[in-house]
């Protein structure tokens, strides 16, 4: 048993009287009962093989968290489900992972219950919340391979139109996790925000380097973290002292957050990561927390993070260009690659930003042909395709410049725009579908659709919001969708996507 | 249509730019679990009802029970003023 299971068990053993989860509603728990939660969790899991794939679809609650905890106890790997998320999207999600074993409110549990034609339906106690534990098996459909020491999978969106699955092992997950809680000095005086959701890898810092470290952590749910009102008051309400989001939610709390009610003098570590943060409003949130470190966390989920810098504790004055995503972290190595060939990562170069090194993915789930082209061998080390183009400054550090393809980050989501191209194509009466990405006022990206229909009528705005919510999770759905008689097209009959940005 | 309403309508249309005409905006479209209104855009709308009838929302009181449609921000105001 490797680092990733036997620092749980020495987690929730060490301090069992000391709070490990608190929510916004009210409720907590202490380690001990997590550790008796988990408990029965894992005690109710069925029997499975070595990397036995299971999901966890539930509100983020304390028992989400019990939940996610007896899976790795069991030996299992966890497969985080949106519980927000449209039910096609996670059924896909079900599927193509094969999970042996879902765990899920007990509502769910029965309205997919035809649809997984599960074996048999189990229910545990955690805490305050009943849920039930179904076990499948996916007759007729093959089985898929994973590494025996997977630790969790996490899908993001894929460009053909289904989200695909990050296979993440222990040591993938654990060199990160150590690496964090060592860095940001992390401890039982810490209180740490969980801002992300479990299916998203911003989560991995907050639950393992915080509850590892002995840390309580602050759970905040999808709606909650939406509202900036409501953030700035938290941070003095449990007294945080490291703060974990993306520079959108930043920018929110900073715009309409109050922030001048609050002394947050509590913060002691800002952590953000997902995108880029313009300097102008990091800056006013450096001025604002002048106590607090600032650091900048780089990497996509299939290496966590790989990179970071950490910032000048006073804002460089007339600074406006972004600051560096920095240097590798220990247990990567970067390298560049340009049309001259693979480099390594020193001043002055400018190319896509290969990872290799202990964080990086073991591959997508089921997908060969996309692992072929994802990863690179390079000096015997399997190195994994960013996307990103970075630059080298003077100092050594790295500069993030731009993607190479079509995917966007909204909200520190990634969206590849093919697959809301292919969502539109799932309507009956469009006929062509072009997604582009425009920037909008404060530097967010806002997704325009373009399509066309069979009869040359436009589709009312809600109702194809409408259809496009039951295939898309809410952060892909286009801002603005527009009819066109047809779209443009290049010379080889592609969709002219230049063009589709010059339309006003 | 109540006074409130309207003036929250016309901004919704005028100044947030929803996406839909005026005749498909009714008393109960649900505007932010659609997702019409995007997060940002329900924060203005806040201050929007903040500044236009001295209202003042509490933290936790910015969520889709108080402002999911146009009911429900005027019995939200109301109950307020």
């Amino acid at each position: 048993m490797g680092p990733w299971r036997t620092q749980l068990e020495a987690a929730l053993k060490q301090n069992p009287a000391h709070t490990a989860l608190m929510d916004l509603k009210g409720q907590s728990c202490t380690f001990g009962q997590l550790d008796l939660w988990s408990a029965a969790i894992r005690d109710t899991i069925p029997a499975f093989a070595p990397g036995a794939r299971m999901a966890v679809c539930l509100p983020k609650t304390i028992s989400s968290v019990a939940s996610i905890f007896g899976i790795i106890r069991c030996g299992g790997a966890y497969v985080p489900v949106d519980y927000d998320a449209p039910g096609s999207r996670s059924l896909y999600i079900l599927r193509d992972a094969r999970v042996e074993v879902l765990i899920t409110t007990p509502e769910r549990a029965k309205a997919w219950m035809d649809e997984l034609d599960a074996d048999q339906c189990l229910k545990v106690d955690a805490g305050d919340a009943s849920l039930a534990v179904l076990q499948l098996s996916w007759r007729g459909l093959s089985p898929v391979e994973a590494p025996s020491d997977l630790a969790y999978i996490l899908y993001t969106s894929g460009s053909t139109g289904f989200p695909k699955g990050v296979m993440i092992t222990e040591d993938n997950a654990w060199c990160f996790i150590d690496w964090a809680a060592r860095t940001f000095s992390l401890s039982g005086q810490d209180v740490v925000s969980s801002l992300a959701p479990f299916h998203f890898d911003l989560s991995v810092f907050d639950l393992y380097a915080g509850l590892f470290s002995g840390a309580t952590v602050v759970l905040i749910d999808a709606a909650e973290a939406r509202n900036p009102l409501l953030l700035a008051e938290v941070i003095d309400r449990f007294g945080v002292t490291v703060w974990y989001a993306t520079p959108t939610t930043l920018k929110m709390m900073l715009r309409f957050g109050r922030m001048e009610r609050y002394a947050h003098d509590t913060l002691r570590v800002v952590l953000f990561a997902g995108e880029v943060f313009p300097t102008e409003p990091l800056h006013a949130l450096m001025t604002r927390w002048p106590q607090a470190g600032f650091h900048n966390l780089y990497g996509p989920t299939e290496t966590n993070v790989c990179t970071w810098y950490s910032l000048p504790k006073l804002p460089e004055p007339g600074r406006t260009a972004p600051y560096p995503i920095g240097s590798p972290c220990p247990y990567a190595t970067c390298y560049l690659l340009s049309e001259e060939g693979i480099y390594p990562a020193l001043p002055g170069r400018e190319g896509e930003l290969l990872v290799g090194g202990r964080s990086v993915m073991a591959g997508y789930l089921q997908q060969p042909e996309r692992n072929a082209g994802a990863f690179t061998w390079h000096h015997g080390e399997k190195c994994y395709h960013t996307g990103d183009i970075v630059r080298v400054d003077e100092r050594g550090e790295l500069i993030y410049v731009s993607r190479k393809d079509r995917m966007v980050k909204r909200h520190g989501y990634r969206i590849e725009l093919g697959e809301v191209e292919a969502a539109l194509h799932r309507h009956p009466d469009i006929t062509e579908a072009g997604v582009i990405a425009v920037a909008g006022p404060s530097d967010e990206w806002r997704i325009h659709a373009f399509y066309s229909t069979r009869t040359g009528e436009p589709l009312g705005a809600m109702a194809l919001q409408d259809f496009l919510g039951q295939h898309l999770p809410a952060y892909m759905l286009p801002d603005q969708t527009e009819l066109m008689g047809e779209l443009p097209k290049t010379s080889t009959h592609k969709i002219d996507y230049p063009a589709l940005q010059r339309t006003p | 249509m109540s006074d409130i309403k309207e003036k929250v309508k016309a901004y919704l249309l005028n100044e947030l730019h929803l996406p839909v005409k005026a005749e498909e905006l009714n008393d109960a479209t649900p505007l932010l679990s659609s997702r019409l209104i995007d997060s940002i855009s329900a924060l203005l709308l806040v201050e929007f009802l903040e500044k236009n009838f001295g209202i003042q929302f509490q933290p936790h009181e910015v969520n889709n029970d108080n402002l999911d449609s146009l009911d429900l921000i005027e019995t939200f105001v109301r109950g307020k003023q």
